[in-house]
């Protein structure tokens, strides 16, 4: 119909060919294509280039992504960055307002209309990562591990050994701990990580349990709190910096001088509205932006093309290798 | 890095039985009535056994059906500086779930030339599109609506396809009326940056109003997308003898001259009165300060633009322009 090569118009409607097409080429097939009412049939296109320039986006079913926290915000913006840069798009798996049988959530996610899917994990997701992981889908976590699932983590772990060693040389020798009431992978390696440091180091931990899913102050932590120049409790360290907040903003309450009386240090640097002002948590820069983006990186370009600058690799013992984006200490005004 | 998954072919072999009859039970078609219970056992066996999963990419190629919902947007990148962007995502989200869909966010299209993106958004990784345009994508509109592809406009309401928007230019009207009921003679009315129908309709109804009142009606433009103040507008609003209130086009424009004004000591309503539209909870508002506004249900008007793709997918016609009302909301800065 336009009077061209079949080839040239397969080169004018596929967005991802790289050479030089000239204008009047391009003209004239976008007439013909618009005169015929053509419409290229991408599903098929993707079955023979064995590529559909998709992720999926799977968080967990923990409800509808709610873009408005600075985690979400941070973990969003990053997916949509990496994204535009390699021309992918991105599909988010649709949250039922009811709970679903895993195996109908398995077959949504594994199903093939990506090149792979990008896994946020929740607590509970064990069983649901299992299943994902035995099938033929690829497949990446970030901000959590899950067995036998390549990550994209924090340096959860080395960034607490940073924290214990900062208080220490602070002088500090008992640490209250206040862990996550969440069974999350991330919370797990920073605790084991910093008591084990904290201990070698000859200092005292005090692990605490936070009260319901807020990281509001328990009754136990209250009276810890309280009692602590009796036991010699000089710093409180958090999992995350909300939890770190709550428990600084009741020091303050309760006329407790930050950092005179009591240091305060959380972990991930995320912006929060009940931040007092002119305070500064000492804490761990995670940086979850550049996290997500590696997430895409990996499914787009393959394990071998991830950046590892600035970055730790670790292989677990089947060979499924671990990323971990450096995360420094950030000194603040409160240690 | 792909693993090979297995085939239909692999799960014939594994059973012993023939493709057809193993196809007819993966694919659940009406000739496996024919098929004995052993049979289907034997398959379902090795289906598991072999850990097979119907190739959705190939199954959708002959249903015609994506089971999800795409999203296009103009503006290139969706900025979560503001509520805007978080509260139209939950609708749609909250809508597509509701119909056991899932969202395709097209990226990076807005820097391709027009045929490819008519292309892409009219292809089958979809089975229609919420588009948020701006100007420059009138003729993606228009050539969109020349498709039978399901689309419908968030927001905006250019010719061509049908739209889901807010009565901009009723709601700036009252909010006009407001000011000028409360005695304003002399008003700033703060411009967006893009002239989005949107804004221009509420532009244009401040205009109407100042005119048929005889106000004064003076206008400008933020020094950028993020509605920061320019130098222009720092100078009138601090030199300011008659102006005695500004009028922004939405929330996130009057939340910036707020905070300027916090920052100069500059009373509202004392000194200026401020209006903007959206009504959004703002971090810097509370219980003892809220904005003068035409409040919108951006989620529920996202969540209508899912619900009438949806309802074009299906075959039902749908009205060409829907338009949700605002709520004028007074606040304490009027």
């Amino acid at each position: 119909m336009a009077g061209v090569s079949v080839m040239s118009v397969s080169r004018v409607c596929d967005p991802n060919y790289g050479g030089q097409i000239s204008p009047e080429m391009r003209s004239k097939v976008a007439n013909a294509i618009e005169t015929l009412g053509y419409r290229p049939d991408y599903v098929a296109r993707s079955l023979r280039r064995g590529r559909t320039d998709t992720i999926g986006f799977y968080y967990g079913y923990r409800g509808l992504m709610p873009f408005s926290d600075d985690f979400t915000r941070r973990v969003f913006i990053g997916l949509q960055d990496e994204l535009t840069n390699l021309n992918q798009d991105l599909l988010i798996y649709n949250v039922p307002e009811s709970p679903r049988l895993h195996e109908e959530i398995v077959r949504d996610v594994t199903m093939s209309k990506v090149d792979g899917v990008v896994f946020l994990p929740e607590e509970g997701d064990e069983e649901i990562a299992r299943l994902f992981s035995e099938s033929y889908q690829n497949f990446v976590t970030i901000v959590e591990t899950m067995p036998g699932i390549p990550s994209i983590t924090a340096q959860d772990a080395d960034g607490s050994i940073r924290l214990a060693q900062h208080l220490y040389e602070r002088g500090h020798r008992h640490v209250m701990y206040r862990t996550s009431r969440l069974r999350l992978t991330s919370a797990r390696r920073r605790f084991d990580a910093f008591s084990s440091t904290a201990r070698e180091l000859g200092m005292q931990i005090t692990p605490t349990t936070t009260n319901l899913l807020k990281d509001d102050l328990s009754d136990a932590e209250v009276e810890t709190i309280r009692e602590a120049r009796t036991l010699g409790i000089t710093a409180i360290v958090a999992w995350h910096d909300l939890s770190a907040l709550k428990a600084a903003i009741y020091c303050r309450s309760i006329g407790i001088d930050i950092p005179g009386d009591m240091a305060v240090a959380g972990f991930d640097r995320l912006s929060h509205t009940i931040n007092p002002k002119g305070l500064e948590l000492t804490t761990i820069v995670a940086d979850w932006q550049e996290i997500a983006r590696r997430g895409v990186d990996y499914i787009v370009k393959g394990k071998d093309m991830v950046r590892l600058e600035d970055g730790d690799l670790v292989r677990d013992n089947n060979g499924v290798p671990h990323i971990q984006v450096h995360s420094p200490l950030f000194l603040g005004n409160t240690t | 890095m792909q693993k090979k998954a297995p085939t239909l072919k692999d799960v014939a072999e594994r059973a012993g039985i023939s493709l057809r009859a193993v196809s007819a039970v993966v694919n659940e078609s009406p000739s496996t009535a024919r098929i004995s219970a052993a049979t289907r056992a034997r398959i379902l066996d090795a289906m598991e056994e072999l850990r097979y999963r119907p190739d959705l990419t190939a199954r959708s190629l002959r249903l015609q059906r994506a089971d999800s919902i795409g999203f296009y947007n103009g503006h290139g990148y969706i900025d979560l500086v503001d509520p805007f962007a978080p509260s139209f995502f939950m609708g749609m989200q909250a809508a597509a779930a509701r119909a056991s869909s899932s969202l395709l966010l097209f990226n990076g299209l807005h820097l391709q030339p027009l045929d490819v993106v008519v292309q892409k958004l009219v292809s089958n990784k979809t089975d229609g599109v919420v588009i948020w345009p701006t100007p420059s994508d009138a003729s993606l509109i228009e050539a969109l609506g020349r498709t039978d592809k399901p689309v419908i406009q968030f927001a905006e309401t250019f010719p061509g396809a049908p739209s889901v928007s807010t009565d901009d230019y009723g709601a700036a009207r009252q909010l006009a009326e407001h000011l000028v009921s409360l005695g304003h003679r002399s008003i700033l009315f703060r411009r967006g940056i893009i002239p989005l129908a949107s804004e221009t309709a509420r532009f244009a109804a401040f205009q109407s109003v100042a005119t048929a009142n005889d106000i004064r009606l003076i206008t400008t433009t933020p020094a950028d997308r993020f509605d920061h103040l320019s130098d222009q507008e720092r100078e009138l609003i601090l030199d300011a003898r008659d102006i005695t209130a500004i009028a922004c086009w939405h929330d996130a424009s009057a939340i910036q001259v707020l905070r300027f004004l916090d920052e100069h000591g500059r009373s509202t309503p004392g000194d200026f009165a401020v209006t903007g539209f959206d009504g959004f909870d703002w971090p810097e508002l509370d219980d003892t300060r809220t904005i003068t506004t035409a409040a919108v249900d951006w989620q529920g008007l996202a969540g209508m633009c899912v619900d009438l793709v949806l309802q074009r997918v299906n075959g039902n016609d749908i009205p060409e322009r829907s338009v949700v009302q605002p709520t004028l909301r007074i606040g304490t800065t009027t």
